[in-house]
């Protein structure tokens, strides 16, 4: 390949993987509908079943759509967010979706699917299914970041689109003192910083936002958390002691190495 | 003289020693008249215990294995020295005249909860193996491992019956979080979730 094609495929490789890496939403559970469009009580028992109206018009977002119920008492009021997913699965369905929730997002089954450490088939179908703002949806990933926190599998959801989405879980429940310990023990101390700095962001009252740490030194924006805000001191200034004291033995070992070839 | 015969039928239904009559006519009227065919005198035999017929025990299907028997023999050694690391329908033949098998195999191997035939599929030869959601070391057998897909008939060989087992337990075991596979990806449009108002920026680097 020549020059300019091996930057086209380049450029075509970063926006797929932009693409595959694009972070699902992380909002605040929904909250239910309860819009009455009008009352007609002189409808009532003109039939014992629900009617549900659905707007099919070609290209409008699921979430826009509306959805009407008329209640067999007469009230039409818009549909719940429950009723309007499964209409919207019915006349435009998405690949991946069911119109039943599978049973593996039952609690039983989700804790035999997570002891066997398949996180991201877990979240990818979690994504499929439902929209993220479901209570169901925050459930399962509340149950999986837990788990991914407990058996400090990071690794396995590193590359793929639900990092970001469990940092910010971790950050927003103030857990980060095992990730920050797993990425100090991989000698990554710019993600630690990131994470500390999003710490700051996310809880703008915590102590270590009143020093000012230059934000290119990640060692010290750490140290700083470790002194005020940590829950676990101990565990974290012993990973950062081991840490410097593999940094100092490196650098010991390669002058070594220098002066023995005569350098 | 319909009429006739129904009465010689009622006087002989009253006369005979067996209780169960033939043929019981419901309603004198023809047009009305329903018969009803009694079936107990064909299963007098059986009711007296007598001679059953004598089932090949080779070929008897009639007991039925649970599935932890099932799991427990996949990772047994006798399944080791049958199968050894090969799948377990590797190894057949199917019989069939000419040079091109038919495009289906045989509808079932066992009818009548006997196998009714020389050669059974790979499934029912070993009434060990039973295909269920839980028994996912045998599923994965017939799960291509390219493309995730069920292996169609033609490359396993197994009979029709088995193979639209094999289809519900797949899925079965993929709803359940049993078996993994490549979940279509979800796009998602941030701004139906998301809309930035002019006013408010909080967040500041």
């Amino acid at each position: 390949m020549t020059d300019e094609e091996l930057k086209q495929k380049m450029k075509n490789a970063e926006r797929l993987s932009s693409k595959i890496l694009q972070m699902p939403p992380v909002l605040k559970e929904r909250q239910a509908i309860s819009n009455i469009l009008s009352r007609d009580p002189a409808i009532t028992g003109f039939e014992n079943c629900k009617f549900v109206f659905t707007d099919i018009t070609y290209g409008l977002p699921d979430r826009k759509r509306l959805v009407v119920v008329r209640d067999p008492d007469g009230t039409l009021r818009q549909a719940s967010w429950e009723e309007a997913e499964r209409m919207n699965q019915i006349y435009n369905p998405r690949p991946g979706r069911k119109l039943k929730p599978p049973k593996l997002f039952q609690e039983e089954h989700l804790t035999n699917v997570l002891e066997r450490g398949e996180y991201e088939f877990v979240l990818d179908s979690a994504c499929a299914q439902f929209e993220p703002d479901d209570p169901e949806y925050l459930r399962i990933t509340s149950v999986v970041y837990e788990s991914v926190d407990k058996k400090r599998c990071y690794q396995l959801l590193h590359s793929t689109r639900h990092y970001g989405p469990l940092c910010f879980y971790l950050t927003w429940n103030k857990k980060i003192e095992n990730l920050l310990i797993s990425l100090l023990q991989q000698e990554k101390l710019e993600a630690c910083a990131d994470i500390v700095r999003l710490y700051q962001l996310i809880h703008t009252d915590c102590k270590s936002k009143m020093i000012n740490v230059d934000p290119n030194q990640h060692l010290e924006l750490l140290k700083a958390y470790v002194e005020h805000d940590s829950l676990q001191q101990q565990q974290l200034q012993l990973a950062i002691q081991a840490y410097q004291e593999i940094v100092r033995e490196r650098q010991q070992y390669n002058e070594n190495v220098k002066t023995a070839h005569g350098l | 003289m319909f009429r006739r015969l129904l009465c010689t039928f009622n006087t002989l239904s009253s006369h005979t020693a067996t209780p169960t009559p033939l043929l019981r006519i419901i309603d004198a009227n023809p047009v009305r008249c329903s018969l009803v065919t009694s079936t107990r005198l064909r299963c007098k035999a059986s009711e007296e215990g007598e001679v059953q017929e004598e089932r090949d025990p080779t070929k008897d299907r009639s007991r039925v294995i649970p599935v932890e028997t099932s799991m427990k023999y996949i990772k047994s050694e006798a399944y080791h020295t049958t199968y050894g690391s090969d799948p377990v329908w590797k190894i057949y033949r199917r019989n069939f005249k000419g040079a091109f098998p038919p495009r289906k195999t045989r509808k079932t191997c066992i009818r009548a909860k006997m196998i009714a035939t020389g050669n059974p599929c790979p499934i029912c030869r070993d009434e060990y193996l039973v295909l269920d959601y839980r028994n996912v070391d045998l599923l994965k057998q017939f799960i291509s491992e390219h493309n995730g897909a069920i292996l169609s008939y033609s490359m396993t060989n197994i009979c029709q019956r088995r193979h639209k087992e094999l289809q519900v337990a797949v899925l079965k075991a993929r709803d359940y979080g049993l078996l993994t596979y490549d979940v279509p990806f979800r796009e998602y449009e941030y701004s139906e979730y998301y809309t930035p108002s002019k006013n408010d920026n909080k967040l500041t680097t």
